[in-house]
């Protein structure tokens, strides 16, 4: 009896000593980021789950048309409270515009910049490459955040206008409050002047460049400037671009079309908008199509036509047309900065490599004769409307739209008329958002 | 689709999936005990323990298209893209381990077989990743005595008495949650972000949370049986107080920190109350008993302080009980029919004025302001709960006759209809035609609809949950119900030894006859109140036969 109570406390003490390792069990596929490959991978599930709103902001222009009887119900049930401005209280199944995932990125490109000195088995450029893209990646939600929630800069006092949340830290128990529009637009030009100094890559192989390299922060930039306003600043921004990266699909030849990711034009080839509402029959607005002239290569390379007045979308419904950045956007910007800035010389200049590629020979002398003789106005319109050809289901024309004259949009469903008010250029923070934290709606002008 | 023909991706033949899972597991369990008496009046009672537990599972999938059963084969599957690929995944792992740990102790010492004392203490430890060392063992410490006091020498001369027990306990019991981690754990995949280049993607979907502690629970009990006239009356009373801090609950974040929700400390709380348990035997003669059982408990409960997100726009429960409904307190209708609110100064505003709403509906008012507009309206547990037994017996007849009560509740039901949303196609209750509509004379909300000069009031009982939180839904709530009522019959032996039956007996079981409580219109049962669509509990007959052999 004693024997054994001695054998049996000895593997009882066995067991005590062993238990610390013993429960030492790192469950499969579970892991906290230690390495430069981990970072990568934790970085590479935001660009992943990266919000598509930007393509999706499409429904709210003129580009789309919705019919009762030719959009399919899964589409009108998903979009046609928003194609018809209904924000009041649009009908449960209507597809919405994200606000977390936008500050999930933004909470683990924090997290990444706070870390940076741990990242092990990485090489110093690798870490810097890493911590640039996550401020791109900060610098980019905000942006689109701005953009999509408060008021266009151009079109408000944007020292006193209430804008978003800015979170710079990794922080779970913040509770943080809106910042002014002017606020935001500064820690974004802030936080792409620091990732400037970072980002090492030149360019991505294809199939990683939906990945941000040196060339995006200045494409960044020049959006950003351009959004505000800023025509000299946004003119240099893109002339950089241009600069460094300023190759032009051919459409007159080529059959890759401009906004896909093979494109020799594309910089950053992230956001996209997959589902197959772009290529229904009809959906491209018969009016907006006809905005391309004859001889336009894109008329034919962006769009099928269907029968004699209803077309279907080439550029969108596949993940290889996946685009954030490309080069035409920065000879169209700079044009644009250029006519603004009383230039339109320049701005022709910087328009002709862009027409060269996308109309065949006759239209483009067309185009020339046309263009040259024109007033500065006039001008101003046509490379607006340039734009708005080139850049078509993108997701530019809404932030065009709301940056410049805010029109007054109209769509006609089922014999009721909707239109687009100014107001409606703004959206509203999402419900569950305000319902999680209501100091985000506060704003008291400081 | 190639040409207009329809065709499948996969091969032609049959699928052939096949699965296996494999679980190892195994146990470790040593145990000590030792019981020794001395002299006579010392008992002492130990036990040791460990318990140590590993178990490991494996799954594994396969499955293969155009599969041939004379040949064995299987054909390669051309998928056109990768999305639609990883829909019909060929080859599927997965692997899972954990281990446990246990050590446990238990002793106790009586002297003079009158006086107990006892103590216990136990820790159950688990894998758990990312999680600090010292949060792995779950901790159980308890101390104990009791006193057989109708045992002393001065107790032997009071007859009346049968027995008298004092008893007392004290418990400790800590509690962590284990998926939440102080480091920001993810999850591998394995996914293309762009078509044709598969790449390693780490998911970190679960906030970490660096602050967060054990839970304690403190535990006193004490308590007394007593015996009376031949145990024809027993009475069991007990006091306790349960004292739980730093309770550990999930909690909203702002989505601005990039999660929805988290694990934290929020509260302590406290539980006190009194149970008593009379059991009676009425009637005891030959042919005849009666006997009764009464139970009645009430419990006090306090949340103690909490500390209350400030990003919180409904009220903090401190000093108030957890189950506190708190509800806006309303003041009738308005001209259109909108709901009007009662300040809390006393004035009568509308939506707009009493949550100072912007034109998207939202409220502009701090959370602390916004936490502010309700008012306490009562709590969801009872005052008072318990049950009634009664049983009688007369001769081979037995009858059981059983109640249960819950008093002094309160409860948040769900709104009779939606101001903004109203279908007609649903079920809806009376309440619905008493609504207002234009030179009507009802009171409730009216249908609103959103072509309105009032937008933002529309928009805001539409997106926010105002509308349910209206005073007007909050309820009392108090039931008595006669769960049950049984007779049997026990068929006298003398029928059933001739033809070999040990025993049996015949029985009529009614369940839920009735249930008196204050006003539950509307629903269907005062027990599921709140749900317009809860199933109420049935009335059920039951009968019965047993037979032994």
């Amino acid at each position: 009896m004693k024997i054994r109570n001695i054998i049996l406390s000895l593997l009882t003490a066995v067991a005590f000593v062993s238990c610390d390792d013993f429960l030492d069990i790192t469950p499969t596929g579970k892991v906290i980021a230690k390495t430069g490959e981990e970072y990568r991978a934790l970085l590479t599930y935001e660009y992943k789950y990266f919000p598509k709103d930007r393509h999706m902001t499409t429904v709210r222009t003129d580009e789309i048309l919705m019919d009762k009887s030719k959009t399919s119900s899964t589409d009108l049930d998903a979009y046609l409270d928003l194609w018809r401005w209904k924000d009041d209280n649009p009908s449960p199944t209507t597809s919405y515009f994200n606000w977390r995932n936008y500050y999930h990125t933004i909470y683990i490109a924090n997290y990444l910049i706070e870390h940076q000195d741990e990242i092990s088995n990485a090489s110093h450029d690798e870490v810097e490459q890493l911590v640039g893209e996550a401020y791109m990646l900060r610098a980019y939600a905000h942006f689109l955040l701005v953009n999509l929630y408060a008021e266009p800069y151009t079109h408000c006092h944007p020292a006193t206008t209430r804008g978003v949340p800015i979170m710079l830290e990794a922080d779970v128990n913040a509770i943080p409050g809106s910042s002014s529009v002017e606020a935001v637009y500064q820690q974004v030009l802030a936080d792409i002047a620091e990732a400037e100094k970072h980002l090492t890559v030149a360019a991505w192989p294809e199939g990683e460049n939906y990945r941000f390299n040196k060339v995006s922060a200045q494409a960044l930039f020049a959006r950003t400037y351009l959004y505000m306003g800023r025509w000299n600043d946004a003119l240099t921004a893109s002339q950089k671009v241009i600069e460094a990266h300023g190759t032009l699909e051919d459409l007159n030849t080529s059959t890759t079309l401009p906004n896909s990711y093979k494109s020799v034009e594309s910089i950053v080839a992230l956001e996209k908008f997959s589902n197959n509402l772009f290529t229904v029959i009809d959906l491209p607005a018969p009016d907006f199509i006809n905005l391309y002239r004859s001889g336009d290569q894109r008329r034919t390379k962006y769009f099928k036509r269907v029968t004699s007045s209803t077309y279907s979308l080439l550029k969108g419904g596949d993940d290889e047309f996946s685009c954030s950045f490309r080069s035409a956007e920065a000879y169209l910007t700079a044009s644009e900065c250029a006519v603004r800035l009383g230039n339109t010389a320049d701005a022709i200049d910087f328009l002709k490599p862009l027409l060269e590629k996308r109309l065949n020979t006759d239209a483009y002398q067309a185009e020339l004769d046309l263009i040259t003789p024109m007033t500065a106005d006039d001008l101003l319109q046509e490379i607006l409307d340039e734009r708005t050809r080139e850049l078509a289901f993108e997701g530019h024309r809404w932030y065009d739209l709301r940056r410049t004259t805010q029109p007054e949009l109209t769509h006609i469903y089922d014999g009721e008329t909707y239109t687009l008010t100014k107001e409606k250029y703004t959206m509203r923070f999402p419900t569950e958002a305000v319902e999680a934290n209501p100091e985000i709606e506060r704003w008291e002008v400081k | 689709m190639i040409d207009g023909e329809r065709k499948s991706i996969f091969p032609d033949g049959g699928m052939k999936k096949q699965g296996e899972s494999n679980t190892d597991q195994w146990t470790w369990k040593a145990m000590l005990e030792w019981n020794q008496r001395f002299n006579e009046i010392h008992d002492v009672e130990l036990m040791g323990g460990t318990e140590v537990r590993h178990v490991e599972s494996e799954l594994l999938t396969s499955t293969a298209y155009g599969y041939d059963d004379r040949t064995l084969t299987t054909q390669p599957v051309l998928f056109p893209t990768e999305s639609i690929g990883q829909r019909y995944p060929l080859h599927e792992e997965a692997h899972t381990e954990n281990a446990y740990v246990s050590w446990f102790a238990t002793g106790s010492y009586t002297f003079l077989h009158r006086y107990t004392l006892g103590a216990s203490v136990r820790f159950d430890g688990s894998d758990v990743f990312g999680v600090a060392k010292k949060y792995r063992y779950l901790p159980l410490y308890s101390f104990s005595g009791l006193w057989r006091a109708k045992d002393e020498k001065f107790m032997e001369g009071v007859k009346w008495l049968e027995e008298l027990n004092l008893r007392a306990s004290y418990g400790l019991q800590g509690n962590i949650d284990k998926n939440t981690s102080p480091y920001l754990i993810g999850t591998f995949n394995k996914i293309s972000v762009l078509p044709d280049n598969v790449e390693t993607i780490i998911a970190a979907e679960t906030a970490p949370n660096p602050n967060l502690k054990w839970e304690k629970t403190k535990n006193v009990n004490a308590g007394l049986d007593l015996g009376f006239l031949h145990n024809r009356i027993r009475l069991t009373v007990d006091y306790y107080y349960r004292r739980s801090t730093d309770l550990i609950s999930s909690r909203q974040l702002p989505l601005e920190t990039g999660f929805a929700m988290t694990t934290v400390n929020w509260a302590s709380m406290e539980n006190k109350g009194w149970e008593f348990a009379l059991n009676t035997r009425n009637v005891a003669t030959k042919n005849f008993t009666w006997t009764t059982s009464l139970n009645l408990g009430f419990n006090k409960n306090k949340i103690l302080n909490e500390t209350v997100a400030e990003n919180s726009t409904y009220p903090a429960r401190e000093g108030y009980p957890v189950g506190a409904i708190f509800a806006y307190k309303t003041a009738g209708i308005d001209a259109d029919g909108y709901p009007l609110f009662e300040a809390k100064d006393g004035t009568v505003q509308t939506a707009s004025e009493f949550f100072q709403l912007n034109r998207f509906g939202a409220s502009t008012l701090t959370a602390e302001e916004q936490r502010d507009l309700y008012t306490y309206m009562g709590t969801t547990e009872p005052k008072c709960s318990g049950g009634f037994i009664n049983t009688f017996e007369l001769g081979d007849w037995q009858l059981n006759i059983n109640f249960m009560f819950n008093l002094g509740m309160k409860v948040r039901t769900q709104p009779s209809y939606s101001n903004t949303y109203f279908d007609r196609g649903l079920n809806t209750n009376h309440d619905i035609l008493h609504r207002w509509v234009e030179g009507g004379s009802g009171t409730m909300p009216a249908l609103l609809t959103s072509t309105t000069d009032r937008a933002n009031e529309y928009t805001h009982f539409s997106e926010y949950n105002t509308y349910s939180m209206l005073d007007l839904w909050v309820r009392k709530q108090n039931y008595c119900r006669l769960q049950s009522v049984r007779l049997g019959y026990r068929i006298p032996k003398k029928y059933l030894t001739p033809i070999g039956i040990a025993g049996a007996s015949l029985s009529l079981e009614a369940r839920n006859l009735f249930v008196i409580a204050s006003n539950y219109d509307n629903y269907l049962d005062p027990e599921t109140m709140g749900n317009p669509y809860a199933q109420p509990i049935p009335k059920s007959f039951i009968f019965g036969v047993n037979v032994n052999f």
